[in-house]
This record gives C-alpha cells, structure tokens and sequence, in this order.
C-alpha cells in the first residue's frame, strides 16, 4: 500500500469517527441522565419524598424524572421551586405521580411559583396547612379530598391570586378553608366547592368577594354577583355553613 | 331558624377572631352576635408577589 493510499484510510477512519461523534455524545448523554434520575429516584422504588424538589434549582428544565412516583410524604416536595408546569411535564413524560398514599402535603408547594399542579389525592393526610401557601402563579389545581370531612386548611390557599380552577371531590367539613385570596377563581370553581361542603357539620368558608362578584354577576362588567339570586339560592343550599365573603 | 346576612358598611368590615368579612352568610347554628364591626384598615392585607427568578 502506498504512503498516499495509507493517508487516505487513516482520512476515512478519522471521518467516521467525527460522524460517529454526535451519536456517542448522545448516548453518553442518555447513560448520564439515567444513572442521575435512577439513583435520584432509587431506580422508581422511592417513595419518601420530603423536600425531595425544593428549591430555586428545580425548574421546568431541571425538574425531569425518568420514574413514576408513588409517593408517600410530599411534605415540603416543592416548596421554593421554579417549576411552573408540573402537569404538563408529568404528562409529557408519560410518567405518574400517584398521592393516594401520602399522608403528608403540609407546605408542599409553599413559595413555589407551580402554575398547573394537576390532579392530587390527599385522602390520606389529616392537614393539607400551607400546602399553596404564596403560589402567587397558581392557576389551577385538582385535589381529591377526604370524604369523611376531617381534613384541616391552615392558610391552604393564602396569597394564591391567580388561581382560576380549583376542582375538588371528597368533602369539606372543617373549618379554615379560605380562598378569600383568590380573586380570580371562577365560576365553575365556586360552585365545585359548595358542592363539597358538609351538608351537617357548622363550618365556616370564606371566599374572595371581588371573584364572587365577577364570576356571579348578573350581566357582563355588573360585578354583583354577591347580591345576586344566583349567590344568594347557592347559599341557601349549605344553611349550616357559615359564608364569608373577604 | 332562619340564615341572618351581615353586610358591613363602607369602610367597616365583619370580624370574628381571625375571620373577616364584608358579607356574612351566617349559619343557622351560629351566633350573628359573634361578628363584630371594625374598620376596614384593620384586615390583614396581602404580601406582593415576589419576582420570578
């Protein structure tokens, strides 16, 4: 083989690894990620996971699991976080994030700046005190509640001024739920949640005047829902419920 | 018993402990006589928002 024919495979060789490059690097990449997110989720078989997300580090970027989550304490999961879409990113993973066995969601979004939180069974857990304490971003949020009624709000919901959509099942029926900071709540939402107060048990709830005369108003811009026969036939269908508007 | 309706006047508003309200729906259990009038300036107001970092 001549020294011209030697240049030239060692040219073809060299070429195939530069265009092998981008693969390597990518599978590099992968194996990296996974080991990251497996040892980070004990290879999908963690389940505590206090404070397990808080944290300015955790973002929409950041926040990537490669596991579902079956969780059994969220206390504290997401407090100070800077993930805004968790429902999206959960989705677009094709991942779960299962908390029908958490016993614990005390402050778990806390001063996080979480936009879309999806759906959360809080069943088990007695308080659901601080858990969107100042998610002033919030927009919506599914909970599933106790039906029993036993569960406590201590500031659930404070500072939540974004909030739009707040769906519930179970039942309220103990005092301290107070959405009176959330002035955007809409209609559909007022009307979820008189449907999950007790029908029995003498409670008190406090609602945000300003989002009940918006989303009760008798005709575009009125914003008298408050005064409303519409506000007023709601109300008659808790009387032992007292309704506070703030 | 039928429910009694609070509705504080301008720059009043309803107390009762920690709870305030310009209208009150008062439970038929509840005792209106609970919710005193009070300034306006006297509910908690909300923190601003903070910056997204």
């Amino acid at each position: 083989m001549s020294f011209k024919q030697i240049l030239a495979n060692f040219a073809k060789k060299l070429t195939t690894i530069a265009q092998k490059v981008p693969q390597v690097y990518e599978a590099g990449k992968q194996a990296a990620y996974k080991e990251e997110w497996d040892e980070r989720q004990q290879n999908g078989n963690r389940t505590g996971y206090v404070y397990g997300y808080a944290g300015n580090t955790w973002n929409d970027k950041t926040f990537d699991p490669l596991h579902s989550m079956y969780v059994s304490d969220a206390l504290g999961m997401f407090t100070q976080s800077r993930i805004g879409d968790l429902d999206g990113i959960i989705k677009r993973k094709g991942i779960v994030m299962d908390f029908s066995n958490s016993n614990r969601f005390t402050n778990m979004f806390g001063y996080s700046t979480v936009k879309y939180a999806g759906h959360i069974d809080t069943q088990k857990a007695s308080s659901l005190g601080q858990m969107f304490e100042s998610c002033y971003y919030l927009v919506s949020v599914s909970l599933g509640l106790n039906p029993a009624g036993t569960q406590t709000f201590s500031n659930t919901f404070r500072a939540c001024t974004a909030l739009e959509e707040l769906d519930l099942t179970g039942c309220i029926g103990k005092d301290g739920f107070d959405v009176s900071s959330c002035t955007k709540l809409n209609k559909a939402s007022h009307l979820n949640i008189f449907a999950v107060i007790s029908t029995t048990v003498s409670i008190t709830v406090i609602f945000s005047k300003v989002a009940v005369n918006k989303a009760f108003e008798t005709a575009p811009g009125a914003n008298d829902g408050s005064t409303s026969q519409e506000w007023n036939d709601l109300v008659d269908t808790r009387p032992n419920a007292t309704i506070v508007l703030a | 018993m039928a429910r009694e309706t609070l509705k504080a006047p301008k720059g009043k508003i309803y107390k009762r402990g920690n709870d305030y309200g310009y209208q009150v729906h008062v439970g038929v259990n509840d005792d209106p006589n609970e919710w005193k009038l009070v300034d306006e300036s006297e509910m908690p107001t909300e923190e601003t928002p903070p910056e997204m970092e």
